[in-house]
């Protein structure tokens, strides 16, 4: 059996009274497609949030990649974001630095050689479809690829673990389609993916293991479909 | 992190917010130029004031009524005096004749004022002389009967040392005062940069990038706007110098027996680009804390 990327013991999260998560337990194996889903204010973003390491648990305990989030320092943190990529729903690109550039960013931040980055850089952009569009700037892009680029951005480092928070909210059907063909290609090369949405349409047409929260609890899981 | 492509980051940057940059350079260069302005007038002052007086003088008024062989014999004591290089008699008549060839003909008629001056001996000192031996030298000269009054210009001297003290003093303080004020200018061009670049700094932060990685364009920034705004005063100087200073030398500089001002030495450079790379290095200081506090 593969190891846990992820293991959630007990996690609750509290903004002053209010309780965004609550006991929440539950653990991603290595290569694992896992959908975080709930309607909004179930606590789907605070969930990822908490495995970025954007956010500290108010309770519990959450490990990432052998890594305890409480007891992660400050300094620790960069190392620790290095190991995870995050597909944002607003895509979150520099609009001054070209599709290259973008991409290139979590190799930069780790002083990887210019060739390696140049190697890995192309051959991510041309697993997401974009592998003529290096030069172009993320203003140029419709959506779609924009989408495209986070994506690459967020596996160029080769993360065990990719977290993606709406990846398809602001796409039509048809993107939204091929970015989750992607998400699907991505997982079958080893990372441990996991999805948040409320896109029940695409959790239908690509079916994997759901959690779903409502309220902050979890109210189903059916993990053992997918053991 | 590769420091050329943070240095290519901050390049970015520049272009991308040119009026920002451009005000810090041109507040930099402002500052600069008149700690420049300041540091050419103290360095020609000092220049001046050595040029009028290379070797101190001293000035003995003899009593009414000495004749040759008094002046002669009081001569020779002062020449033997220690401190003492020349001894140099000069009648009233001389005296005011040197006076009408400085300021022309036409000015000055020795007849009119001749009762005003008496006969003197112009003393020339060694320049080892110091202020303790030239109080001695002038107590010991006094004393003798011949002698009216001395006058080495101790008083001047005491002056012009004073006014040098307060010079340098008011150059400190008005350095002291550029760069603390020019770094909170600076400073605010730096936080407003840092506020328009907050989304891409946060992006950054979430790929994992260290605080140093972040930083380090900013420093850039400093240095370069530092090194630019120098530029920028060097080169005002030099056309204010081209402009007024060799027309002001050329007209006027033969009356203080100089043939032209001078500018900046090397060293009052190297001190301008320190002060320059040091204001904007305090301005690079406060993103930190602003990013050290998020």
């Amino acid at each position: 059996m593969s190891a846990s990327v992820v293991r959630l013991f007990q996690v609750g999260k509290r903004y002053s009274e209010r309780y965004a998560l609550k006991n929440v337990s539950f653990s991603l194996r290595e290569g694992e497609f896992v959908y975080i889903t709930g309607v909004s204010g179930a606590g789907k973003s605070t969930l990822l949030k908490l495995l970025f390491a954007m956010e500290r648990p108010s309770e519990g305990q959450v490990v990432v990649n052998s890594s305890d989030i409480s007891r992660l320092g400050k300094r620790a943190l960069p190392g620790f974001r290095q190991r995870v990529g995050f597909v944002f729903q607003d895509f979150k690109l520099l609009p001054d630095l070209t599709v290259f550039d973008n991409v290139a960013l979590p190799l930069d931040v780790r002083k990887t050689s210019a060739a390696d980055v140049e190697y890995r850089v192309n051959g991510v952009l041309s697993l997401v479809g974009l592998g003529d569009r290096g030069n172009d700037y993320p203003t140029s892009l419709s959506g779609g690829e924009q989408q495209r680029v986070a994506i690459a951005r967020s596996v160029v480092s080769r993360p065990s673990l990719l977290l993606a928070d709406e990846p398809t909210g602001n796409l039509d059907s048809r993107n939204a389609r091929e970015i989750m063909s992607l998400f699907r290609e991505i997982c079958s090369m080893g990372t441990t993916v996991c999805i948040a949405t409320h896109d029940e349409f695409l959790m239908n047409e690509y079916p994997a293991r759901k959690i779903e929260l409502e309220q902050g609890t979890i109210l189903s899981d059916n993990r053992a479909e997918f053991l | 992190m590769r420091p050329l492509h943070s240095l290519r980051r901050s390049f970015q940057d520049f272009r991308r917010h040119p009026w920002l940059h451009g005000l810090s350079i041109v507040t930099i260069a402002i500052s600069l130029l008149i700690l420049g302005v300041f540091l050419v007038v103290y360095r020609n002052f000092v220049h001046l004031a050595d040029h009028a007086s290379p070797t101190p003088i001293g000035t003995a008024y003899l009593q009414e009524g000495l004749n040759e062989l008094e002046v002669n014999n009081l001569s020779d004591r002062i020449l033997g005096m220690e401190g003492v290089r020349d001894v140099e008699f000069k009648t009233r008549k001389s005296v005011l004749e040197e006076l009408a060839n400085f300021y022309g003909d036409s000015t000055v008629d020795p007849s009119g004022v001749e009762g005003f001056f008496p006969n003197l001996l112009e003393i020339h000192l060694r320049e080892t002389v110091n202020e303790h031996s030239l109080k001695r030298l002038a107590d010991q000269i006094s004393s003798f009967p011949e002698v009216t009054q001395v006058d080495f210009a101790r008083g001047w001297q005491a002056q012009f040392k004073r006014l040098k003290n307060v010079m340098s003093w008011i150059g400190l303080a008005l350095m002291a005062g550029l760069l603390l004020g020019c770094s909170f200018i600076i400073a605010n061009f730096m936080g407003m940069r840092h506020q328009s670049r907050r989304r891409d700094i946060e992006i950054i932060h979430l790929m994992g990038a260290s605080r140093r990685y972040i930083l380090m364009p900013f420093l850039w920034e400093g240095m370069l706007e530092g090194l630019m705004g120098v530029g920028v005063a060097v080169l005002a100087l030099i056309v204010l110098n081209s402009v007024f200073l060799v027309p002001l030398a050329k007209q006027w500089g033969g009356m203080a027996g100089i043939d032209q001002f001078a500018f900046l030495s090397p060293s009052q450079i190297a001190y301008m680009v320190g002060t320059g790379l040091v204001m904007a290095l305090i301005g690079s200081v406060t993103v930190f804390i602003r990013i050290r506090e998020n």
